[in-house]
């Protein structure tokens, strides 16, 4: 009989596993090349499916044996069952070996055997006493491109190899050797992945998962139909005591509800974080319970595994070591606002302490107490403090619309979020309550006229938090530094903006570009700068600012002019054009009143004429009438 | 199961506890901090340390995303609601076979669910989460926030029935009735609403429901679309809850 207890390797930290077990066993390593080929029987050799394994060491192989003429022969049985068999840890199976020459292979063929699969099995080995005689084997496994061909092999895994571990045993003694070997498999745990064979490992619906699966260290002994020893080990509030035979929420029926359903809800999403509240709201059962199993996974990698920010279970600083790759390498979508510590799981307080060899973080409490691994001390950790990030990525043209939504719509969150445009209205009324000068809306802004005249960009962005149209230095976000003397001035409040714009005034006015001492204002600002200056000294710094804000001063005057002579240019303009289109009418009319004259000249010749007509008879007193019409220039129609 | 009786069996007097298999609180939280409200109802296991509701509130406000200011608030309204159950668990209170008719009156995200059926709150075994996983189970509830909901409405209505019980014997004890047969005491209380087991099957003695009443023991599942959960309300619609349960009385 033997124990075996197998597990993987990524194949990066073979070399860290190495040292390990040089330290642990004090042997040197031997090489370990073997040859393996899996055969199978047939169906009639019996009822019951047997495999034999046949080993050719090729590495203790003299080159006279090339032909296979020596062989050993394992017949791998199946393990051992039996009450005791589930207490116990590790594998235990019977074992045959025996010595064969090269024509086994053909006699199996003839008894009905038949090649299931060869593989190359290459790496080193580890052999010592510890308790029990115990081997330790690591080795990559490959395949061979063609039958026999042991020097074409492709491996199989490459960035995987398998440990065994293993200890032969008697029946008599089979119980110490399963401590010992047990007992020695806990130094190894942080760097493998160790299983218990013969429990599948469950189905894994997507590559994430299974990813997920393989990289997580509970991942080995998972399995949808069974509850593994550890979990019972772990949480005994399910299965001891009188909770062992209940049905429902306490007992290992509910254990088992809440765990399926947890591993299927994070496995059918595994990109994303499955955080407590949403897991918990859809569990039938007391929170309590939840949060104790939905940790419980979380620390064994079943749940959030690359997702999450933190890593894993403390001890096991490999894994987070593959928690920081797979996060990078599966790049989170969900955002980490907040600190968890490694250790006790806890949200991290005002600070907490990171340790950057193994990446991890610990609470205050738990650094002080030296919760952490052994491999480090307190000088490792770095203390970083913990600030309220801002939650929203709203940009500052979206706050300006938000803005404007606002003063426009009122409350009409529909409207105002078709006006910001990509929110939902959920959003902009989160980002309403929360800017940080939303009060200073309600107060009005007088002090900012005075500070008008000067045209110094201090100064505008000082005035800015007022109502209405004066939200226009808001969208001058292009610029960055306005966008950050924006974003500074909203924070720290229009009077202290106020305050530090005048006091950034004076101060550049004070300075002489001849290059005299200056003010006392300049020391203090000096002292602040030389903190900040390469090479050049202070003052230089301070006169091509100035120098530059003068520049700019006069800049802006000249272009106010220009615009000022601009305006008036255009209203003459205006006027001049008015003027115009006054006379054109004042000509059409008095072509018009022309008309009108000349209109009634010829209808007063035309009564004329009528008249003459009706007082034919007595011709003189037409002709003294027509002499008398004569005189009047300016005859009386009245036409109707 | 337990067999009917007809009438009224002895009560025993008991120390107060949910009259469920599992001693669980139902704890319903609503915040209101900054415009945000936050409203949520789950089970929470009295014997679980205060230490935990702290570290819950703080996991909870950071799952959702919640300001900070939320904390103290939720953790006030968790802890008040946890002292008032544990005021009570000194007590005594009745217990004995009781049928009172339970009413859920649900809305959970999209899904509205109305059932109403009968409890037994005597049975010191009877469990509202598997009541609820069994419904969510046949009804075919896709949700899977549908089932705490159900099993905290429940709990809710227990409670507030094991409350009533609770006051009741108190008061029996204070009034001069106390020296009377506690039974008759219980019975002329705020008990009203339980049936007499006899009356209700009839003469007859038949489990069976008349057909004529299946339609009131109908559990309605619908599922309405989402489009009613936008608008103005935004906000609230979406971090809220809305449970509303009522214990009607029949008279029969």
């Amino acid at each position: 009989m033997e124990c075996v207890v197998q597990g993987i390797i990524e194949t990066q930290h073979v070399d860290a596993l190495e040292v390990l077990l040089q330290g642990l066993s004090g042997v040197p390593k031997e090489r370990v090349r073997v040859h393996e080929l899996c055969l199978k029987s047939g169906p009639n050799l019996g009822v019951v499916p047997s495999e034999v394994r046949l080993l050719c060491d090729l590495a203790q192989s003299t080159p006279s044996c090339q032909q296979y003429s020596c062989r050993t022969i394992r017949h791998v049985g199946g393990a051992m069952r039996g009450a005791g068999a589930e207490q116990i840890s590790v594998l235990v199976r019977s074992i045959v070996e025996s010595k064969a020459s090269n024509n086994v292979l053909r006699y199996f063929y003839g008894i009905g055997y038949k090649l299931d699969h060869e593989v190359l099995k290459g790496g080193f080995a580890f052999r010592f006493h510890r308790g029990a005689q115990i081997t330790v084997t690591v080795t990559s496994v490959s395949k061979m491109t063609k039958l026999h061909a042991t020097n074409e092999a492709v491996p199989i895994t490459p960035a995987i190899q398998l440990v065994e571990i293993t200890a032969p045993a008697a029946a008599d003694n089979y119980n110490d050797v399963v401590s010992a070997v047990t007992s020695f498999c806990e130094y190894l745990a942080p760097l493998l992945h160790l299983s218990k064979p013969g429990n599948s490992t469950g189905i894994v619906p997507t590559a994430g998962a299974a990813a997920a699966s393989l990289m997580s260290s509970g991942g080995a002994w998972f399995s949808y139909d069974t509850i593994h020893e550890t979990e019972r080990r772990l949480m005994p509030e399910f299965f001891e005591g009188e909770a062992a035979a209940a049905s429902g929420s306490r007992g290992p029926e509910a254990y088992k509800y809440y765990r399926d359903t947890l591993v299927r809800r994070f496995r059918s999403r595994p990109g994303r974080r499955l955080t407590l509240t949403e897991a918990r709201r859809g569990l039938v059962g007391d929170v309590g319970s939840v949060r104790r199993v939905f940790d419980f996974l979380e620390e064994w990698g079943l749940i959030n595994y690359g997702a999450s920010p933190s890593g894993a279970k403390q001890g096991k600083d490999k894994k987070e070591d593959i928690t920081a790759q797979s996060q990078s390498s599966l790049n989170v979508g969900a955002t980490m606002p907040s600190k968890l510590c490694t250790g006790c799981r806890t949200v991290c307080g005002l600070a907490y302490f990171s340790c950057e060899k193994a990446d991890i973080s610990l609470c205050a409490r738990c650094y002080v107490r030296a919760n952490y691994r052994p491999g480090l001390t307190s000088a490792d950790f770095k203390r970083i403090e913990i600030t309220e990030d801002a939650k929203s990525d709203w940009t500052d043209k979206e706050t300006l619309h938000l803005l404007e939504a606002v003063l426009h719509y009122g409350e009409d969150w529909k409207r105002v979020s078709q006006h910001v445009g990509s929110r939902s209205e959920k959003d902009c009324i989160a980002r309403f309550t929360r800017l940080p000068f939303g009060e200073q809306f309600m107060e009005p802004k007088e002090d900012k006229m005075q500070l008008e005249n000067d045209s110094d960009f201090n100064e505008e962005s000082g005035s800015e938090i007022s109502k209405r149209l004066r939200l226009t230095p808001l969208a001058d976000a292009s610029n960055p530094i306005m966008a950050q003397v924006a974003f500074l001035s909203a924070i720290v409040g229009s009077d202290v903006a106020v305050a530090a714009g005048q006091a950034a005034i004076s101060a550049q006015s004070h300075v002489d570009i001849s290059g005299s001492e200056t003010g006392y204002s300049m020391n203090i600002t000096k002292e602040e700068e030389s903190s900040c200056t390469n090479g050049l000294s202070a003052n230089d710094l301070l006169k091509e600012a100035s120098a530059n804000a003068q520049v700019q001063l006069e800049k802006e005057q000249k272009a106010i002019e220009q615009s000022f002579s601009d305006i008036v240019g255009v209203q003459m303009k205006d006027i001049q054009d008015k003027i115009r289109r006054f006379e054109q009418k004042e000509l059409l009319m008095e072509n018009e009143r022309k008309q009108v004259h000349y209109l009634r000249e010829l209808l007063f010749s035309d009564q004329l004429a009528v008249v003459q007509h009706q007082r034919r008879p007595s011709a003189v007193t037409t002709e003294s009438k027509e002499s008398k019409d004569d005189e009047k220039p300016k005859p009386i129609i009245s036409i109707s | 199961m337990k067999t009917v009786s007809l009438g009224a069996s002895r009560p025993t007097a008991v120390k107060f506890r949910m009259p469920t298999r599992d001693n669980l609180v139902p704890i319903r939280v609503d915040v209101e901090v900054d415009g945000q409200r936050y409203r949520d109802a789950f089970t929470w296991n009295p014997r679980d340390p205060d230490s935990e509701v702290i570290s819950f509130a703080k996991r909870t406000a950071k799952d959702l995303k919640l300001p900070a200011n939320f904390v103290p608030q939720m953790l006030h309204s968790i802890q008040g609601q946890l002292a008032e159950f544990r005021s009570y668990e000194g007590e005594e209170m009745q217990i004995r076979e009781k049928i009172v008719p339970l009413k859920i009156d649900l809305r959970i995200n999209s899904t509205i669910i109305r059932d109403q059926f009968l409890w037994d709150i005597g049975n010191l075994d009877s469990d509202p989460e598997e009541f609820a996983r069994t419904l969510c189970d046949d009804l075919n509830i896709t949700d899977p926030e549908v089932g705490p909901a159900i099993a905290v409405s429940i709990r809710e209505q227990l409670y507030e029935i094991a409350s009533q019980s609770v006051s009741a014997m108190r008061e029996a004890k204070v009034s001069k009735k106390g020296r009377r047969a506690p039974e008759f005491a219980s019975n002329s209380k705020a008990m009203n609403n339980s049936l007499d087991l006899f009356k209700y099957f009839g003469s007859k003695g038949s489990v069976v429901r008349k057909r004529k009443e299946w339609y009131l023991y109908e559990p309605v599942v619908d599922v309405v679309p989402s489009e009613e959960a936008g608008g103005a309300d935004a906000t609230e619609e979406i971090n809220s809850r809305s449970g509303s349960k009522t214990i009607t009385d029949y008279s029969y």
